[in-house]
């Protein structure tokens, strides 16, 4: 393993994604200041605009640094070059994860941030947007983990729309639950047994596809 | 300057100034190379003791095989145009008289071609050494 | 230097291929066995789909081969071990660099990767080739494309160059600078070329060595004057009834009422003899292009597999 040119690689990944980065961590910010502001329609807006950015930044990252490697051939040209694809696989998998993780977490820390700022907002909704953020990490972990297994942009999108489907049920399942449905009108930061129950299935679910997709990655032998 | 004729000059050799191979050209490509270095050995272009490009060197600049240069270089050297010295490289020969022994083997070949194209058109000897006389005149006055 | 005809010190093969085996749908190689000489020119000449560029990812370890081992610069190769490719420069026709990301970027991410990079000699490329350093490469032309990729292993000085159809589509100008430039490898004899193609006259040149490939097996390898003066063609007259003589490599090519053409692939003086007093007149006994002996070979090898 050779930690100078997984570094080379990932910085190198990143300064590709530039644009996108930039686009979507602003946009992230942005969609977190509107569902703070006043009245339910602003919070609504917010609440979809966050989410279509977290989606858009996940398909705009795996396509741009793990499709466009496969499809353009440039991974031929990269390997060409002296890194192992023990290398190349730790880069790639972690750059992609870091890569959508920015915005991401920016949205996260930027909307705990606020509900403490903002007088109107209750803590209690914290849990509820934890769970909604989580999902969505897993399913685009689920999507990595499709993209580097079939190298398919076809593929990738079912999985995209799949997950979609299933956010919004989970959101409605969510919205129906008699404890979580309550939480956001709590003037405390609760975290029942659900939440946490939750969490849980989400985080194995993150960890299972990250691992596989990094197991493919590296016992792939043809790399052409 | 100094005595020419001991002095070893290292040519510079440009790609394509001095030998130009053709690939349309059906001979192999290493009798090509004999041949333009002969003939520049002929007309003096390379006077005895120049130093040759290395085999590597000169196969670089005229993009060819190494294997056409080391060909060229043997053969050359069978012939005694060349000589080799062992980790110094080639150069042209220092036998005197060199340069005129490869012209007279070219004047002999000549000459071989004209008397069987004559005694193919049916020319007598006087009439031969006519024609040869008159084209020797002919090219003496060309150099006034 | 001196003229003889001894290769270079080391007695390492540049690269060694034995038995290498790799199945595919539609395609398959088999038992391909190449041995590389170091500080030579090779040229592999093959039909398109032969397998050249097969065999030539499965010396960078882009591909793993079901059965066989490789071993380049005396080192087997993996897609585990990097080290490896530090010394080797590869080209494939498919590769391709980042489109939004000028030729700048390029050279300065390789050269972050080869401590042995020439910025010097890669500056004098730029100009050679008629390149723009901070041209984005989705505004290359496919020749300055090549050029590129070439120019980023040109400029870290690899021992090894395997280079896969390099001069395919270029015009003749970038042809002559590609080329010229790759000879100037030859200089050091501790480097080695290996070099791809289907066009023959491409690699005629400049070769030391030969390898015909064939639908996933080495047809001939051999050194290049050996195929140029071994392969002949004799144009001949003879009646019906006559019998070849058995000669050794000696296949018939086409006949055409009362003339037959035989090509032979290892010539000795003394075959003209031996047809003529066979019954036939020898019209003419020709050497082949590399061309010729080329699809001669390809042919005599698919005959044989039937």
């Amino acid at each position: 393993m050779n930690t100078q040119a997984i570094q080379i690689l990932f910085l190198k990944d990143l300064f590709l994604s530039r644009w996108p980065l930039f686009g979507y961590l602003v946009g992230g910010l942005l969609s977190a200041m509107v569902t703070y502001l006043p009245g339910e329609t602003a919070g609504f807006i917010g609440f979809i605009l966050m989410i279509t950015v977290t989606i858009a930044a996940g398909i705009h990252l795996i396509g741009v640094l793990l499709l466009a490697e496969s499809i353009d051939m440039t991974r031929v040209f990269v390997m060409s070059l002296p890194v192992s694809l023990l290398d190349y696989s730790i880069a790639k998998i972690s750059v992609v994860l870091v890569a959508f993780l920015i915005p991401w977490l920016a949205m996260l820390a930027s909307l705990t941030v606020l509900t403490f700022v903002v007088p109107e907002a209750k803590p209690g909704i914290l849990p509820f947007l934890v769970l909604l953020f989580l999902f969505m990490l897993a399913g685009f972990c689920l999507q990595l983990v499709t993209a580097v297994v079939t190298e398919s942009v076809g593929w990738t999108i079912v999985v995209v729309v799949l997950g979609n489907v299933l956010l919004n049920l989970f959101l409605k399942s969510l919205w129906e639950h008699p404890v979580i449905s309550q939480l956001h009108k709590s003037e405390v930061l609760l975290w029942p047994p659900i939440v946490l129950q939750i969490m849980a299935i989400e985080a194995i679910v993150i960890l299972v596809a990250l691992g596989l997709a990094f197991l493919f990655q590296i016992r792939r032998r043809d790399l052409v | 300057m100094t005595d020419e004729s001991r002095v070893v000059y290292t040519v510079y050799m440009n790609k394509h100034s001095w030998i130009t191979l053709s690939q349309s050209d059906p001979r192999a490509l290493y009798l090509q190379v004999i041949e333009q270095i002969q003939r520049r050995v002929a007309v003096g272009d390379l006077p005895p003791g120049t130093e040759l490009p290395s085999i590597r060197q000169l196969a670089a600049d005229l993009s060819v095989s190494v294997i056409t240069i080391k060909r060229a270089y043997l053969e050359l050297e069978r012939e005694g145009t060349i000589t080799t010295r062992q980790g110094k490289g080639s150069m042209v020969s220092d036998h005197p008289g060199l340069q005129s022994s490869i012209a007279q083997r070219e004047l002999d070949e000549h000459l071989n071609q004209a008397a069987q194209l004559g005694s193919l058109l049916g020319l007598s000897k006087t009439e031969m050494q006519r024609r040869i006389a008159e084209a020797y005149e002919k090219s003496q006055r060309k150099q006034k | 230097m001196s003229t003889t005809l001894h290769q270079p010190h080391q007695s390492m093969a540049a690269a060694s291929l034995r038995g290498i085996a790799k199945s595919y749908k539609h395609f398959r190689l088999n038992n391909i066995d190449l041995e590389i000489e170091p500080g030579t020119v090779n040229g592999l000449i093959g039909p398109n789909g032969a397998g050249k560029s097969t065999i030539m990812r499965i010396m960078m370890g882009l591909v793993t081969p079901d059965q066989g081992t490789v071993s380049v610069l005396g080192q087997p190769i993996s897609s585990r071990d990097a080290s490896a490719k530090q010394d080797i420069g590869f080209f494939s026709d498919d590769m391709r660099l980042y489109k939004s990301e000028s030729i700048a970027f390029h050279m300065q991410f390789v050269r972050s990767l080869f401590p042995g990079w020439d910025e010097v000699y890669a500056q004098q490329l730029l100009d050679r080739f008629g390149l723009i350093a901070q041209q984005k490469v989705k505004g290359l032309s496919h020749g300055q494309r090549v050029k590129s990729l070439l120019l980023l292993i040109f400029a870290r000085r690899p021992k090894l160059l395997i280079l896969d159809e390099p001069t395919n589509g270029l015009d003749p100008v970038a042809k002559q600078e590609v080329l010229s430039e790759l000879m100037q490898i030859v200089n050091d004899e501790t480097r080695t070329i290996l070099y791809s193609s289907h066009n023959t006259q491409d690699v005629e040149q400049v070769s030391d060595t030969i390898t015909f490939i064939d639908r996933g097996r080495v047809i001939a390898s051999n050194n290049r004057d050996e195929f140029l003066d071994g392969w002949r063609r004799f144009k001949l007259q003879a009646p019906q009834n006559w019998q070849a003589p058995a000669i050794d490599g000696m296949r018939p090519e086409s006949t055409f009422g009362n003339l037959r053409v035989m090509t032979l692939d290892r010539y000795q003086t003394g075959v003209e003899d031996r047809l003529q007093s066979s019954g036939a007149t020898l019209e003419s006994s020709e050497s082949m292009t590399l061309e010729e002996i080329f699809v001669a070979a390809v042919s005599r090898g698919r005959e044989e597999k039937q």
